[in-house]
C-alpha cells in the first residue's frame, strides 16, 4: 500500500498546480479564492500524507494550524470582497476616488 | 479492495479539482471545492489518518466552506465579482507559462516519489493524545497565536464589511487632537 | 521523532518575549479603549498606543536588554532570542512609534476608524517583532501570516473609497497565493527532514543526511525553491514584485509606509534564520543558489528601471523597494555560494535591515505629512523648499541615503553590501551594484531637483503645517539617517 502514500503527494501536487493556475486564470474574484483554498488543501493533504508515514504527530498539528489560519483569512477576504462589492454599487461617480489622478 | 476504494477517491478528487478550477458559476465552483474536500477526507481515512479526515470534514467543509456559501448566495454574486480589466492581460500572460512549469513539477514528483521508503503496510492510527500533547508542548507557541489571529479576524472582518452604527452617511472626520 | 516531554516553559524563556507581549496587550487596550467609549477614542489612541510602544521600547533596551554571546531558543525552540532579533525588534518598534506619531495628521479628513486603525498598526508591530525571532518552519508561517492579516485588513480600512479597496483585495489576493507556495515548500521541507524546527534542521543539514522519508534531494530543493517564492512576494522581489505599485498607490500612505519598512525587517530577519542552516548544508543544489542569484539580478534590475519612468511618489517608492530587495540579496547569495561568508553576510543584512527601514520610513513619511498634496504626483512637490523648508529637507536627505551617498545610513549600508561580494570575489556582481545605484540617483535626484529648483504652482503655494508629535517623528528619524551612519559601531553584533 506505498502507493497510496505516493499518490497521495502527486495528488497534492497536482491539485496545488491545479489552483495556482486558476489563480491566475479565472476573472471572478470569488473563484480565485476558490482555487487559493484548493491549494491550501493540497498543502494540507502533503502533510497529513508525511505525519501519518512518519509516524509523528507534527504534520496534523500543522494541518490544525493551517485550516485555522485558512479559516481566518477566508474571513478576512470574504469581508474584503463584501466591501469592494458594496462600494461599487453604492459609491457616487463623484464621490469616487478615481483611478487615475 | 483498498486500493480500488483509493483510486475511486483519487479520481474524485482530481476530478473535482479540475471542475472548481473550470466551472462557469462561483457557486458551482464552492460546492466542487467541498466534494473535494469531502474526497480529501475519504484518502486521509485510507491512510488510517482518521482525526484529519474528521477535522476536515468539520471545520474545513463544514465550516468555511458553508461561510464562502452563505457569501456568494447572500450578496448574489454571478458577475459582479469580475476583477479590473488591467489585471486580465497580465495574468493571460502568465498562465501557459506556469502551467507549463506546473506539469513538470507533477511528472518530477511521479518519477521521483518512487525513490522515498514509504511504508508498505498502513502505519497505526496517530492516537489524539499525541496530537494534543504536540499541541500543547511543540506547539505552544503557535496555539497561543492562532487565538490571537483569530480574533484579529474577527475584528477585521468587522472593520471591513460592519454597517456603521449611525445609518446615514460617512462619519464626520475626526476633529484633530487638542483643538487650540 | 520523540514527543517533547510534558514540561512546561521555564519563566525566562518568557522574559524575551515581554516586549512583544507589551505590545500585544497595548493594542488589545486600544480596542478596550473602543469599546468603552465608542466613536470618541480617536485622540487618545494616539497617546495610548504611542504610549505602549515607548513602554515596550523601554522594556526590550533595559528589562530585557541586548541578549548575550550565545543565541537562546524558546519554547520548545519555536523561537530564536539573538542578536539580529534583538537588533531587528529594536527597529521594527521605531518604525511603529514613527509611523503612529506622524499618523494623526493623515487621519484627519480621511474616512479611516481610528480605534481600529492604531489597534492594527500596535498588532502588526507586535507580529512583525515575533516574526523577526521566529526558528522553525510553522511559527515562520503563522507570524507570517498574522502580519498579513494586520496588512490586509489596514489597507482595507479606509471607507468609500474604492480604489483603496481594490488594492487591498488585490493585496489580498497576492499575499494569499505567495502563503500557500510557502506552506507548500513547508510542507517538502518537513517530508525531507522530518522536523519542522529549524534548530533540528541545521543539525540534520550539517551532518549531510535527510533523515526523512522524501530522502531524494530533489524535494528538499523543490520545498526550498517553493519557500523562497513566498518570500519573493513578501520582500517584493522581482518577479514577484507587481502587486506592490498598485497597492502601494491604493493604500493608505503611513500603512504602505510600516508595511514596505517594518514588514521587510521583520521578514529579512526570518530569511536570515531560515539561511543559516542551509549555508551549512553542502549539498545546497546548484538551482537554488542559481534561483536566489536570478532574484537578485531582476530584482535591482526591474526597480531601478521600473522606478525610473514612474512619476506617482508612491510607486516611485514601491520601485525603490524592489531594487533594495535585490541589494539585500547580494549578500545572501554570496554566502549561498560559499559558506565561509556567512558571518559578513549576516552582518551586513542586519545593518541594511536598520538602514533601509530608517530612510524609507522617512520618505513614506514625508509623503503621509504632506497628505493629500504629496502622496501621488510628484509635480506636487515642486517648489516644496520653499513652502516647506523642513519637509524638503527631510525627503532629500531620504532619496540621497536611498541613492547611497554619504554620509548617510543609505550609503554605509551599501557599502557594507557590497563589500562581502567583493570578499567572496563576486567582482562583476559588485559593480554591477555599485552601478545600479549610480543610475538610481536619476530618479532619486530628479525629485530633490523638483522641490528645490521648481516653481511652486500659486495655487499649491499654501506653507504645510507640522503637528508637534509628528516634528518630533520626522527629526528623529533623519537624525538616525545620519547618526546610524557616523557611528556604525554602536550596533556591531
Amino acid at each position: 500500500m506505498s502507493f497510496f502514500y505516493q499518490g497521495n503527494l502527486l495528488l497534492a501536487a497536482m491539485i496545488f498546480a491545479l489552483g495556482a493556475f486558476g489563480v491566475l486564470w479565472k476573472q471572478n474574484a470569488i473563484a480565485v479564492f476558490l482555487c487559493l483554498e484548493l491549494m491550501l488543501n493540497a498543502c494540507n493533504l502533503a502533510f497529513v500524507t508525511l505525519a501519518q508515514a512518519q509516524g509523528h504527530p507534527d504534520g496534523f498539528a500543522i494541518f490544525i494550524f493551517v485550516v485555522t489560519v485558512a479559516a481566518a483569512e477566508a474571513g478576512i477576504g470574504l469581508a474584503l470582497f463584501i466591501k469592494v462589492f458594496h462600494e461599487r454599487e453604492h459609491i457616487d461617480a463623484d464621490r469616487m476616488i478615481m483611478l487615475r489622478d | 479492495m483498498a486500493e480500488l476504494t483509493y483510486s475511486l477517491f483519487f479520481v474524485l478528487a482530481l476530478v473535482s479539482a479540475v471542475l472548481v478550477v473550470f466551472s462557469r458559476h462561483p457557486v458551482h465552483g464552492a460546492l466542487f471545492l467541498i466534494l473535494t474536500m469531502v474526497a480529501l477526507a475519504g484518502l486521509f481515512i485510507l491512510i488510517n489518518a482518521q482525526w484529519a479526515a474528521v477535522f476536515q470534514i468539520l471545520v474545513y467543509a463544514g465550516a468555511i466552506m458553508v461561510l464562502f456559501l452563505f457569501v456568494i448566495m447572500l450578496l448574489n454574486i454571478g458577475r459582479a465579482g469580475e476583477l479590473p480589466v488591467s489585471t486580465r492581460s497580465i495574468r493571460r500572460a502568465g498562465v501557459v507559462f506556469g502551467l507549463a512549469l506546473a506539469v513538470q513539477a507533477a511528472a518530477l514528483m511521479a518519477r521521483f516519489g518512487a525513490e522515498a521508503a514509504f511504508p508498505e503496510t498502513p502505519p497505526p492510527l496517530i492516537p489524539i493524545g499525541r496530537i494534543a500533547l504536540a499541541l500543547l508542548t511543540r506547539y505552544l507557541y503557535a496555539f497561543e497565536l492562532t487565538s490571537v489571529m483569530l480574533l484579529v479576524a474577527v475584528i477585521g472582518a468587522l472593520a471591513l464589511a460592519g454597517r456603521r452604527s449611525s445609518a446615514d452617511g460617512p462619519p464626520e472626520p475626526q476633529p484633530p487632537g487638542g483643538r487650540p | 521523532m520523540p514527543d517533547a516531554p510534558l514540561a512546561l516553559p521555564l519563566p525566562e524563556d518568557f522574559r524575551p518575549l515581554g516586549p512583544a507581549g507589551l505590545v500585544l496587550a497595548t493594542a488589545l487596550a486600544l480596542l478596550v479603549i473602543e469599546l468603552i467609549r465608542p466613536g470618541r477614542a480617536g485622540p487618545a489612541s494616539r497617546g495610548v498606543a504611542a504610549f505602549g510602544l515607548t513602554l515596550a521600547w523601554g522594556t526590550l533596551l533595559y528589562g530585557v536588554g541586548a541578549p548575550g554571546e550565545t543565541p537562546r531558543l524558546i519554547l520548545y525552540g519555536c523561537l530564536r532570542w539573538d542578536g539580529v532579533v534583538f537588533l531587528g525588534q529594536n527597529v521594527i518598534l521605531g518604525l511603529a512609534l514613527f509611523f503612529i506619531l506622524i499618523s494623526p495628521s493623515y487621519l484627519e479628513g480621511r474616512a479611516l476608524p481610528p480605534a481600529e486603525y492604531y489597534a492594527l498598526m500596535t498588532l502588526a508591530a507586535a507580529a512583525m517583532m515575533l516574526l523577526a525571532a521566529s526558528h522553525e518552519l510553522l511559527t515562520l508561517f503563522l507570524n507570517l501570516e498574522f502580519v498579513a492579516i494586520c496588512f490586509y485588513v489596514l489597507a482595507g480600512l479606509e471607507r468609500d473609497n474604492l480604489r483603496s479597496t481594490e488594492a487591498a483585495f488585490k493585496y489580498f489576493l497576492t499575499g494569499a497565493y505567495a502563503s500557500a507556495f510557502l506552506l507548500f515548500g513547508i510542507s517538502m521541507v518537513y517530508g525531507a527532514l522530518g522536523t519542522t524546527r529549524l534548530s533540528e534542521i541545521h543539525a540534520h543539514l550539517e551532518a549531510g543526511a535527510l533523515p526523512g522519508l522524501l530522502r531524494h534531494g530533489f524535494f528538499l530543493g523543490a520545498g526550498l525553491s517553493l519557500m523562497l517564492v513566498g518570500f519573493g512576494f513578501k520582500l517584493t522581489l522581482a518577479p514577484f514584485h507587481m502587486y506592490a505599485p498598485d497597492v502601494y498607490a491604493g493604500a493608505p500612505t503611513t500603512v504602505v509606509g510600516f508595511l514596505a519598512t517594518g514588514s521587510k525587517v521583520a521578514t529579512l530577519a526570518a530569511l536570515l534564520n531560515l539561511f543559516r542552516p542551509l549555508v551549512a548544508w553542502a549539498d545546497l543544489p546548484d538551482g537554488f543558489v542559481v534561483a536566489i542569484g536570478l532574484l537578485t539580478v531582476a530584482s535591482i534590475v526591474v526597480g531601478n528601471v521600473g522606478a525610473v519612468v514612474q512619476t506617482h511618489v508612491k510607486r516611485l517608492l514601491a520601485y525603490s523597494g524592489v531594487a533594495h530587495g535585490g541589494y539585500v540579496l547580494i549578500p545572501l547569495w554570496a554566502a549561498a555560494r560559499e559558506p565561509a561568508h556567512w558571518v559578513a553576510a549576516e552582518r551586513a543584512v542586519t545593518y541594511y535591515v536598520l538602514a533601509y527601514g530608517l530612510m524609507t520610513a522617512l520618505a513614506f513619511g514625508v509623503a503621509a505629512t504632506l497628505g493629500p498634496q504629496g502622496e501621488s504626483h510628484l509635480d506636487r512637490y515642486a517648489g516644496l523648499a520653499r513652502r516647506s523648508p523642513a519637509l524638503a529637507a527631510a525627503l532629500a536627505l531620504a532619496l540621497l541615503s536611498l541613492t547611497g551617498v554619504p554620509p548617510t545610513v543609505g550609503f554605509v549600508g551599501k557599502f557594507y553590501l557590497f563589500s562581502v561580494a567583493v570578499d567572496a570575489e563576486l567582482y562583476a556582481l559588485a559593480c554591477f551594484g555599485v552601478l545600479a545605484s549610480v543610475a538610481s540617483a536619476y530618479y532619486y535626484l530628479k525629485v530633490i531637483v523638483k522641490m528645490y529648483m521648481e516653481e511652486a504652482p500659486a495655487v499649491r503655494a499654501e506653507p504645510v503645517a507640522l503637528e508637534g508629535g509628528n516634528a518630533v517623528a520626522l527629526i528623529l528619524c533623519s537624525a538616525g539617517v545620519l547618526a546610524f551612519a557616523l557611528f556604525p559601531m554602536m550596533i556591531v553584533l
